[in-house]
C-alpha cells in the first residue's frame, strides 16, 4: 500500500475534462503560431538577409527569379483583328 | 500500380514511437491528440510535485507540451518516449524554480555533513499514512523537502535520476531523504500518534 500513489491519482483525476482541454487548445495555438513564424522566416529570411547585405555594400548572394526567363520581348497584339483599338 | 493509401490518422492501438513517427510525417491532429491524452495527466502530476501550485503546474504543462511537439524531430527513440517526456518535464520545472529563485534549498549542497545518528524510517511508515495525514505532514515540510519526498514516493523517480536532475551526489540525496523521512514521521507522530 502506498498512499503517495493515491495522491498521484488525485492529481490525475483533477486534470481531466475542461482543464485538460483548455491546456490542449493553448498548446495547439502556440504550435500554430510557431509554425507561422517558421514559415515567414523561411519565406522572407533569405531575401531580408540579402537586402541587408546589399545595403551594407556587399554583392547580392541570392539570384532572384527572373520574370522573363527567356529574355524575349512580349510579342504584342500584332495584326489581330479581334482587338478593338 | 499500387499506390500508398492516404494517411487517415493515428489510432489508440499504436505505440508511442509509431505515433511520433506518424506525427513527424503527417502532422495529423489525431497523433497530437493521442500523445497529449496519454501524457497530459502524468506531466501535470509531476509539475504539481515540483511547483506545488495548480495554476503554475497548468502553465508548465502547456509549456512542456509545446516544447515536446516542437522538439519531436530531435527524439531519436534511444530512450523510451515517456522517459524523454518526463526529463523535459522535470528540467523545465527545475528551470522555473531556479528562475524564481524559490526554494534554493532544493539545490543546496550541504557543506557540513555531520555524522548521521538518525534512525532510518522505513518507507512503509510514510506510505501507509492516511491520505489526510499525509497531506498534513507534507504541508508542514519545506518546499524542497516536499519536492524530494514526492519525487521519490509519488512519482517513483530513482535516486540516481533525482541526483542528476538536482546536480547533487546520490549519497547527498539519500542522506537528505533520510532526514526528511525522519522529520515527516516526527510531524506525524506529534499530531496523530495516540496519547497514553
Amino acid at each position: 500500500m502506498n498512499n503517495f500513489l493515491a495522491l498521484r491519482d488525485e492529481d490525475l483525476a483533477a486534470f481531466t475534462g475542461e482543464r485538460q482541454a483548455t491546456v490542449r487548445k493553448r498548446v495547439e495555438r502556440e504550435l500554430r503560431t510557431a509554425e507561422l513564424i517558421a514559415s515567414v522566416v523561411e519565406l522572407f529570411g533569405p531575401v531580408l538577409a540579402d537586402t541587408l547585405n546589399v545595403m551594407g555594400g556587399g554583392d547580392p548572394i541570392l539570384e532572384l527569379d527572373d520574370d522573363d526567363p527567356f529574355g524575349e520581348e512580349p510579342s504584342g497584339p500584332g495584326m489581330n483583328p479581334d482587338i478593338i483599338r | 500500380m499500387l499506390t500508398e493509401a492516404p494517411f487517415t490518422g493515428c489510432t489508440p492501438a499504436m505505440e508511442d514511437m509509431d505515433i511520433v513517427l506518424a506525427y513527424r510525417k503527417h502532422q495529423h491532429a489525431t497523433c497530437f491528440q493521442l500523445l497529449y491524452d496519454r501524457y497530459a495527466g502524468k506531466v501535470y502530476s509531476k509539475a504539481v510535485t515540483m511547483l506545488h501550485k495548480e495554476s503554475e503546474a497548468e502553465d508548465a504543462t502547456q509549456e512542456i507540451f509545446t516544447k515536446i511537439f516542437l522538439s519531436l524531430g530531435k527524439f531519436e527513440g534511444q530512450a523510451k518516449f515517456s522517459t524523454w517526456v518526463y526529463s523535459i518535464t522535470y528540467n523545465l520545472c527545475i528551470d522555473k524554480i531556479r528562475r524564481t529563485k524559490r526554494s534554493r534549498e532544493l539545490f543546496a549542497t550541504e557543506l557540513e555533513d555531520p555524522p548521521d545518528k538518525i534512525e532510518e524510517v522505513p518507507d512503509e511508515a510514510l506510505m501507509t499514512m492516511q491520505i489526510s495525514e499525509l497531506r498534513y505532514v507534507l504541508s508542514k515540510l519545506t518546499e524542497a523537502e516536499r519536492t524530494l519526498l514526492l519525487m521519490k514516493y509519488k512519482d517513483g523517480v530513482k535516486i540516481k535520476t533525482i541526483a542528476s536532475l538536482l546536480g547533487k551526489t546520490e549519497s547527498a540525496v539519500k542522506m537528505q531523504l533520510k532526514r526528511i523521512k525522519e522529520k515527516a514521521k516526527r510531524i506525524h507522530d506529534l499530531q496523530f500518534a495516540p496519547t497514553i
